[in-house]
């Protein structure tokens, strides 16, 4: 029998840190907590501190998954890491978090560059990794600190996005059906400039030019070295390309939208969502929003939720879930997946 | 087509009663805060079923371009 993937197990991390809206509200000034909800869904956000770097959170969310016993460190044979915060620009943050949790030096571990679709692409990567016999444990790790990228005076992304890493395990079973996929992917690089930090990489160092702070129309503060999202034009961007894959998932799966038990897409905030499943004609039970407590994760929106939904008896085994990830680049992906 | 969410939202975000939006209304997108061009498109989406390019929302003028512009795009099947 051919093994098949599945994602066994699940365990994430936030930093101790913590932005709540009422804070937000004393600082930005013209906005109450409760219009920071009413908009974003979000209540509060996890921060990392100044020291602590995605690796730790990593590392946190790793130990969380052993803790657990899904799995010891030595049975771990590939990490994938997906980052675009990473602690350097070299080694890659993978290596530091492989003698950290004293992965095997027979372990394969890379990084890998995605935002909020790459949980869903990490999830293609490891299931490949599996099913072609390469590896029959991948740890699939994200791991952002956004914050670090974020002007305190730019209310349009500090409302928004939290800390977080979460650690996924992608095992082999003996399972003749398949559990992970199919998937559908998409990139568009004509949307690049629309969520970015444009200085810090090689096209724009570090300068004193890019740094200085200026205020948009909107009155909002940021330098080049912050980051930049044009929230208008990633919603539009949002609102024609996930329907579109989750149309084009479906016909790959073969199914319908009721035959999905359960929905996670990528946690971007409360407004998106509401749309698009009002968009999609989704049953408000049957769809996850789960970033009242922790905001938008990046690449841990999606694992953070199933990780929630199956603790607290939303998804059950054998459910078969639809994830979505979408976001900067702007890329995209969607999977089906069977919870394990 | 739907356009009551529409007519509603782009009152709301021009400061106008609902009743005295008309072809010739002028409005000023580069004025509306973020989260009322988000509510906007998302009223645009839901009544008409089409995405608008945000430069071209911003370069309306008045309330008849933006609905010439949703009607562009409606015909042109950019949903």
């Amino acid at each position: 029998m051919t093994a098949r993937a599945a994602v066994k197990d699940i365990a994430s991390y936030l930093p101790k840190g913590e932005l709540t809206n009422e804070a937000l509200a004393r600082e930005l000034g013209d906005w109450d907590a409760a219009k920071i909800y009413e908009k974003t869904g979000i209540l509060s956000r996890r921060i990392a501190a100044a020291n602590e770097c995605s690796s730790d959170l990593a590392v946190g969310a790793a130990q969380a998954l052993f803790a657990r016993g899904a799995c010891a460190p030595e049975d771990i044979d590939y990490l994938l890491l997906c980052t675009q915060s990473p602690d350097y620009f070299l080694p890659t943050t993978a290596c530091l978090v492989q003698n950290r949790l004293r992965l095997k030096t027979s372990c394969g571990a890379i990084d890998f560059n995605q935002g909020c679709s790459g949980f869903v692409y990490g999830l293609s990567l490891a299931k490949s990794l599996v099913e072609s016999g390469i590896a029959r444990n991948v740890l699939l790790i994200t791991a952002e600190t956004y914050s670090k990228f974020i002007n305190p005076r730019d209310r349009s992304v500090r409302t928004l996005f939290g800390d977080a890493a979460a650690a996924t395990l992608v095992a082999a079973v003996d399972e003749s059906d398949e559990l992970i996929g199919p998937f559908v992917f998409g990139t568009d690089g004509r949307g690049a400039d629309n969520l970015i930090v444009r200085a810090g990489g090689l096209r724009q160092p570090i300068s004193e030019e890019a740094t200085i702070e200026r205020e948009d129309k909107g009155g909002n503060w940021r330098s080049d070295a912050n980051l930049f999202m044009n929230g208008a034009e990633i919603f539009n961007f949002t609102l024609t390309a996930v329907p579109k894959a989750i149309e084009t998932l479906l016909q790959c799966s073969g199914g319908g939208i009721d035959d999905v038990d359960y929905f996670v897409f990528h946690q971007a905030n409360r407004f998106m969502l509401d749309r698009l499943r009002n968009k999609l004609a989704i049953a408000q039970e049957k769809f996850c929003l789960e970033m009242e407590s922790c905001g938008n994760t990046v690449s841990s929106t999606i694992p953070i939720a199933l990780e929630r939904a199956k603790a607290d008896g939303r998804v059950h085994k054998g459910d078969k879930v639809m994830v979505v990830g979408f976001g900067v680049g702007y890329s995209w992906a969607a999977a089906m997946m069977r919870v394990m | 087509m739907n356009n009551e969410g529409f007519e509603q939202k782009l009152a709301a975000v021009s400061k106008l009663p609902p009743g005295e939006l008309r072809d010739e209304t002028p409005i000023d997108p580069g004025s509306w805060d973020s989260v009322e061009i988000l509510e906007l498109i998302a009223a645009i989406d839901e009544g008409f079923r089409v995405t608008v390019p945000i430069n071209e929302l911003n370069g309306c003028r008045t309330v008849g371009e933006l609905r010439a512009l949703i009607g562009r795009e409606a015909a042109a099947g950019r949903s």
